[in-house]
């Protein structure tokens, strides 16, 4: 069965959501879209967690830690993606 | 060693070195400012705290961080979008900056023209209150030192309410601003448009431009060659 706090963090994703694609598509921050992807990848499980209480439990709960590898790995690209091209403007700048 | 504990496992490594990468990123004004690195960190450490709890749990280690792992991914997703609308709203600012320092310096170049410039370029309204005029205006309709809004005296007011009431006239030949010397001048006047008032009524003012025509050949050799020029015949 669920708990509440998937719930709150469920909703928090569906109404928060709307309001940071507007945020997203407005702010300029190089290789934003692994995190953006990272963030995706957060939602779907959090979604993963609320349905595997009602269905598939086995497959969902696999499917929710497999959305947090993932979720590693996106963020993983982002700062690594960040890191190279701080590192690209110091050498330029020596 | 199950899938879902290779997984969380994984997640950890990954997150990890995220945090470690991220923290050694120089942060930039125009790439990865503060105010978007340290609560960057943040949101990662509440993501790895949550893996770390997990592996503990699916490899059978402890479980004692699993009731406060439900606070970290509660504070997740508003952290997300703190981190977007600040990053956002910092831009937009940055933006409207940049905006009006071209503004002001698109503002201070076009008064430079309109101060140097020989023709008197005057915004006036019905009844003779001028808001703005330039030196060689000031100097023909005998207005004081820049202060505006102004009332202009009598007579130049009854002209400047004649060429106001007319406009948009373009090129006409004015004889008045009770000039002295009763000089001749050629006058453009326009409709100010749009709504510079804060009730938000419909501008009365008027964008005149006053040329010298022809003055009278009875002033000053310097002051003929500065009135003079572009001197239409009469």
């Amino acid at each position: 069965m669920y708990q509440e706090s998937e719930i709150v963090d469920l909703l928090m994703v569906i109404f928060l959501t709307p309001i940071m694609v507007a945020n997203v598509r407005a702010i300029h921050v190089p290789d934003k879209r692994w995190f953006v992807g990272g963030y995706l990848a957060v939602a779907l499980g959090y979604v993963f967690t609320v349905l595997e209480g009602f269905i598939a439990p086995e497959a969902l709960n696999t499917a929710e830690h497999l959305s947090h590898a993932v979720v590693g790995a996106l963020f993983f690209g982002g700062a690594l993606s960040m890191f190279r091209s701080a590192r690209a403007r110091v050498s330029e700048q020596r | 060693m199950s899938a879902v504990a290779l997984f969380d496992a994984t997640a950890l490594v990954f997150l990890a070195a995220a945090f470690v990468l991220l923290a050694a990123t120089p942060p930039r004004d125009d790439g990865i400012s503060r105010g978007l690195k340290y609560p960057l960190l943040i949101g990662i450490g509440l993501l790895i705290f949550v893996s770390l709890s997990n592996v503990l749990e699916h490899a059978g280690i402890t479980q004692v961080l699993d009731e406060y792992e439900d606070y970290a991914e509660v504070l997740f997703v508003p952290l997300v979008a703190y981190i977007l609308y600040s990053r956002s709203s910092a831009e937009q600012l940055r933006l409207a900056e940049d905006a009006e320092r071209e503004m002001r310096r698109e503002h201070e170049l076009l008064m430079s023209v309109v101060e140097t410039t020989p023709a008197g370029i005057v915004v006036a309204e019905t009844g003779g209150t001028v808001s703005f005029a330039n030196d060689e205006a000031r100097h023909v309709l005998g207005l004081p030192a820049p202060s505006f809004p102004v009332q202009a005296s009598e007579a130049v007011a009854a002209d400047l309410t004649a060429i106001v009431a007319s406009a948009p006239v373009r090129g006409i030949r004015y004889r008045g601003f009770a000039a002295p010397e009763g000089a001749w001048y050629a006058v453009s006047a326009t409709p100010l448009s749009g709504s510079l008032s804060d009730t938000g009524g419909s501008w009365s003012s008027r964008w005149i431009v006053a040329r010298a025509s022809c003055s009278k050949r009875t002033a000053s050799s310097s002051a003929r060659t500065s009135r003079t020029s572009g001197c239409w015949p009469t």
